[in-house]
């Protein structure tokens, strides 16, 4: 029933693998003219992922804050929550398409949709890091009459700081794959040229750039993994 | 026993010093289960009050409520002449100021150093914006050297909590709750599994600061030869209530299958 609503027919692979040796042929060898475009354009996909971290990351902490049970009360952190929820639901695709319709093409969409994703995920992940955090110094620390912003500067931000940052990493690689799709819908960065020879169907260009991609994004990934190793203190 | 101690004990148990907290009659339970019953206690000013009893009677719940982290069900609590009941929250924080806090489990911020958490004690003193971007005024950072030099820990002073030993972090919690330049002190447990020496090291320490800041002490004490040595005034909290423990000597014989000595 359910196979048969998804078309899923096993044997439909055969021929396709066909078709995938047809487009391989066409892809190799990858056109090496594009180098210095997709160097280009892959420098603004890494911008757009960075610049929407960075403010995603400054717009959630509030948010991350506000939403954990263990500082505020249900009335706070449950529209918090919904909020965060509902920005969550769209894809930074879907999130791109509205921010291109709202101010046109270019990357400055593509940079909204990711401040928009990032602020509903990693408040999330945030509010749940603060309410893991040790009850005992935060309970010591009201009985001695710290204020709510004390708590918060001298012991949930300290206390919790390496999963932040740990997260705000994981975000930044997250967003880094995630944009360059962006430019599919003409959000700004690689994406726009792939989507474009994928039209016109030149393989050879469309390889060349997702080669720079995956070069990218193993790169950013390992730089990522070296600064947790080498600053994120695992208690 | 010496004897200027049984005279300063006289001295403090006069009538003429101000209560500075009273509980009367007061019970606590947790969902179904009944902690604290009936518990009577009364402090005057200046004096060194021990709480005893054994482990899970409610000692610490008895702590939390002096300083409003527990919410009593029945009784009344007055501190320093505040009643504490469903009182304002700005009312319990400035009351929470003036009250030392040593937790039984410590509650230091371990990723922070020895010496951030001892200034932790002064942030009833320090504004909003300071608060912000962790700046401490200068006499609030002498004032913590001056702490942490007399618990010994000024060697040790920029070291993060986590790497300091078990009674290094008992003594940043110590010096912590002095920098909040309290009227009193509740210390949970603060001398256990300190060996003897060193409890009576911090103990004199304490005793010869509470004399130059005339400070109120109440600690809960397992060790009964410490709360003996060192109490002016001492309640054991049991499960059917409280008493006032007025003579060692009598008391001591009858509770002793209970308690360790
Ligand atoms: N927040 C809470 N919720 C539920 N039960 C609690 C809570 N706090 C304390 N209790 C229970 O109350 C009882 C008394 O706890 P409390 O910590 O006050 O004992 P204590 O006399 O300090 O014991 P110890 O000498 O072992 O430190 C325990 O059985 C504990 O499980
Ligand atoms: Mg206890």
């Amino acid at each position: 029933m359910c196979g048969w609503h998804l078309d899923i027919r096993p044997f439909k692979i055969v021929p396709g693998m066909k078709n995938l040796f047809t487009l391989l042929n066409d892809a190799f060898p990858p056109d090496m003219s594009l180098f210095s475009v997709s160097l280009k354009a892959v420098a603004e996909t890494l911008q757009i992922a960075y610049m929407g971290t960075l403010l995603g990351l400054a717009l959630s902490l509030p948010f991350g804050i506000l939403g954990a049970r263990n500082l505020f009360s249900k009335r706070v952190t449950i529209p918090v929550r919904v909020f965060l929820g509902a920005i969550r639901t769209m894809p930074s695709l879907l999130w791109a398409v509205v921010f291109v319709i709202m101010i046109g093409l270019g990357p400055f969409a593509g940079v909204l949709a990711t401040v928009m994703y990032t602020t509903g995920y990693l408040g999330k992940l945030q509010y749940e890091a603060i309410e893991g955090i040790n009850p005992e110094p935060l309970e010591a620390m009201s009985g001695m009459g710290a204020s709510k912003f004390q708590l918060i500067r001298f012991v949930v931000i300290p206390e919790s700081a390496n999963h932040l940052i740990s997260q705000a990493l994981f975000m930044f690689e997250y967003n880094v794959r995630a944009s360059t799709i962006l430019g599919f819908v003409g959000a700004g960065g690689i994406g726009f040229y792939i989507s474009a020879y994928l039209r016109y169907l030149e393989y050879d260009k469309v390889f060349m750039l997702i080669l720079i991609v995956f070069v990218t994004v193993l790169v950013i990934d390992y730089i990522s993994l070296k600064i947790r190793d080498r600053y994120l203190m695992i208690k | 026993m010496t004897s200027s101690q049984t005279q300063t004990d006289q001295q403090l148990s006069t009538p003429t010093r101000p209560t500075l907290v009273e509980l009367k009659n007061v019970s606590v339970s947790f969902g179904r289960i009944s902690v604290l019953k009936n518990v009577s206690l009364r402090v005057s000013q200046g004096v060194v009050h021990g709480i005893i009893g054994p482990s899970g009677t409610g000692k610490t719940t008895l702590i939390k409520i002096i300083n409003g982290l527990v919410r009593p069900d029945e009784g009344y609590v007055n501190v320093l002449g505040c009643r504490i009941n469903g009182q304002k929250h700005a009312d319990l924080i400035s009351l929470r100021h003036q009250i030392g806090y040593i937790p039984q489990n410590l509650g230091l911020v371990k990723i922070l150093t020895a010496r951030e958490n001892v200034l932790m004690g002064s942030l009833a003193r320090i504004g909003s914006l300071r608060t912000c971007l962790k700046i401490f005024p200068k006499i609030e950072l002498e004032r913590s050297d001056i702490l942490l030099e007399k618990l010994g820990l000024l060697p040790k002073a920029d070291i993060r909590v986590h790497k300091l030993s078990g009674g290094e972090q008992k003594r940043v919690a110590i010096a912590r709750a002095l920098m909040q330049n309290p009227k009193i002190l509740l210390a949970d447990e603060f001398l256990s599994d300190l060996d003897y020496n060193n409890a009576e090291r911090i103990m004199k320490e304490i005793i010869k600061l509470k004399i130059n800041l005339d400070l109120t002490v109440i600690m809960v004490e397992h060790n009964l030869a410490l709360a003996r040595e060192f109490c002016n005034t001492v309640s054991a909290i049991t499960p059917e209530g409280s008493l006032e423990v007025s003579d060692f000597k009598a008391w001591e014989p009858k509770f002793s299958d209970i308690w360790t000595f």
